[in-house]
């Protein structure tokens, strides 16, 4: 009986005891192996993403030059950012999972093994119960930093895509307000956007606008950062034409374009005043304030040509219809803006071949046209000369009448969708060097009425005249020389003329 | 297609790891402090709770 009041007694206190230490030792447990398990995700995660070492984290691959995607390292919101949550995921899970093994088997050997008492036992479930509820809450404390995680990596790629579009409006209505657009000078289309040559590797980046390979800044293959937008420096680089692949002009996309063709009949003298042109504009300085540099080594190049051509035999090549119409280009800076000019060429040929006339976009870019006339193709005057005389001017005269060209090139500009009445229009009568001695020239004066009244009056121009006051807003015409290397003061009056229309002067 | 031997990501991850650190170490913390409190004064007010008379 004693016996069993004491057994009472004593399981009586065992339970008491029990009851008493069950609850911090559960709650205990379960905090130190939160603890742990949140150190064994750090630890894991940390690894994962090559914080601890190089060799857990994901490999990142090296973007190929020639595939269909660019080459650039993706920006890491945008792809790389999810990969990583989920190379962490499988990483801790398998380190979690063998911490939650380990734990087990440290339970089982301390206290549930066959040789131990119930007490023993007794206590090891307590501190299993703990450990479950530690699991517990560390998987709710995982799934809500988890939480956390992507509700800050939706917040920042909210934002960067609204910096992006942000930034292309930007930078596109800041071009648009200023009249930037740009043209490539070698294919005449439009060009939303240049492509653009990384300086660091020479691989060419499409498209560096803001996007999925950065929004400020992209990272080439060869680790160069390349800024995304115009605003950001990205006309620094070398720019080049998205649809045909050429390099465009330097600086293209910060000045406002001026796009001058020289129009007339084959042999009329467009490439000669181009050159005058060209000239008077770099080496004889037409304003004090205003430096122009060829804008690409295009221009140097052609322009080398030409006066080698000229120096050896006393005449440019005649322009080709085969040739490649790529323009002259020029970085206009001083005066009162900085403007990028470019001075197309085309053959005759094309000219008067209203098929291929079509193929020449650069004509809906222009704003002004120069139109070289050969006063020795206006029949008038050839039939003034004699016939010694004819002979020794025919090699220097165009075939066909500046009349025919005209209407031509009117014709076609309609065609395109030119609107010449919001265009201005150079009549250029050339020659002058080789005409002074002609008695029908001599009256033709050199300031643009007088030369108006000799085209119209003196030598049966006055249709094609009317049909220019008639179609084009602006009309200015000049009595030109461009025999010599040396420009004159005429080319000059001209070139002032067509850049003051755009503000340079 | 090759592995980088540059990271472009590094300061990225560096990031995404301290926020995972600062996030986790916080709510760790606030769970296991707030349960010490909970049972100290849970235990410690156990004792000395007013009686109502009855």
């Amino acid at each position: 009986m004693l016996y069993f009041a004491f057994l009472l007694i004593w399981y009586a206190f065992v339970i008491s005891a029990f009851m008493m230490l069950s609850v911090p030792l559960i709650v205990g447990s379960s905090l130190v192996f939160t603890v742990l398990l949140m150190i064994v995700f750090l630890r894991s995660s940390g690894y994962a993403l090559g914080l601890f070492g190089t060799g857990g984290a994901l490999p990142v691959p090296v973007p190929t030059w020639n595939g269909p995607e660019e080459p650039a390292y993706r920006q890491y919101l945008s792809g790389p950012f999810a990969d990583d949550l989920q190379h962490i995921w499988r990483v801790c899970r398998q380190d979690l999972e063998l911490q939650a093994k380990r734990t087990r088997g440290w339970v089982r050997a301390q206290f549930f093994r066959p040789d131990m008492t119930n007490y023993r036992r007794a206590v090891g479930v307590l501190l299993a119960t703990g450990l479950i509820a530690g699991a517990g809450v560390a998987a709710v404390v995982l799934a809500i930093a988890a939480a956390g995680v992507v509700l800050i990596w939706s917040v920042f790629f909210a934002l960067a895509k609204g910096t992006l579009y942000l930034l292309r409006g930007l930078d596109a209505g800041l071009s648009h307000l200023r009249g930037i657009s740009l043209s490539c000078p070698a294919c005449h289309h439009q060009v939303p956007y240049p492509a653009y040559d990384c300086p660091g590797c020479g691989a060419r980046h499409h498209d560096v606008r803001p996007g999925r390979y950065g929004v400020l800044r992209r990272i080439c293959a060869c680790g160069f950062r390349m800024p995304t937008l115009l605003l950001l420096g990205s006309h620094r680089m070398t720019a080049f034409c998205p649809h045909c692949g050429q390099p465009m002009a330097e600086k293209a996309g910060v000045a406002r374009e001026i796009v001058v063709p020289m129009v007339g009949a084959t042999a009329a003298g467009k490439t000669r005043m181009m050159l005058a042109l060209a000239t008077t504009l770099v080496q004889e300085k037409p304003l004090p304030q205003l430096v122009a540099q060829p804008a690409d080594t295009y221009t140097v190049d052609r322009l080398n040509e030409l006066y080698t051509s000229l120096r050896a035999k006393g005449d440019t090549d005649k322009t080709l219809p085969g040739d490649a119409m790529r323009a002259l280009s020029f970085n206009l800076n001083g005066g009162r803006a900085r403007r990028l000019l470019h001075i197309y060429d085309p053959p005759g040929e094309r000219l008067s071949d209203s098929a291929r006339l079509h193929e020449m976009r650069f004509m809906r870019m222009a704003h002004t046209f120069v139109f070289v006339v050969d006063p020795l193709a206006i029949p008038d005057v050839w039939h003034s000369l004699d016939a010694r005389t004819q002979q020794r001017y025919q090699p220097y005269r165009s075939a066909q009448s500046p009349e025919f060209i005209f209407y031509q090139v009117l014709q076609n500009l309609e065609g395109m969708g030119v609107k010449p009445r919001r265009t201005a229009l150079a009549v250029a009568v050339t020659k002058s060097d080789l005409t002074a001695s002609i008695p029908i020239c001599a009256s033709a004066g050199d300031d643009s009425d007088a030369v108006r009244d000799w085209l119209s009056d003196r030598v049966g121009m006055d249709n094609m005249v009317r049909a220019i006051t008639k179609s084009f807003g602006d009309v200015r015409y000049f009595r030109t020389t461009t025999r010599t290397t040396a420009a004159d003061g005429s080319v000059r009056n001209l070139l002032l003329w067509t850049l003051n229309r755009y503000g340079v002067c | 297609m090759g592995c980088a031997d540059m990271d472009p990501y590094e300061r990225w991850r560096q990031v995404l790891w301290m926020v995972s650190t600062v996030a986790i170490g916080v709510l760790t913390i606030a769970i296991v402090l707030t349960t010490v409190v909970v049972m100290f004064f849970g235990f410690a007010g156990s004792g000395s709770q007013p009686t109502t008379g009855y």
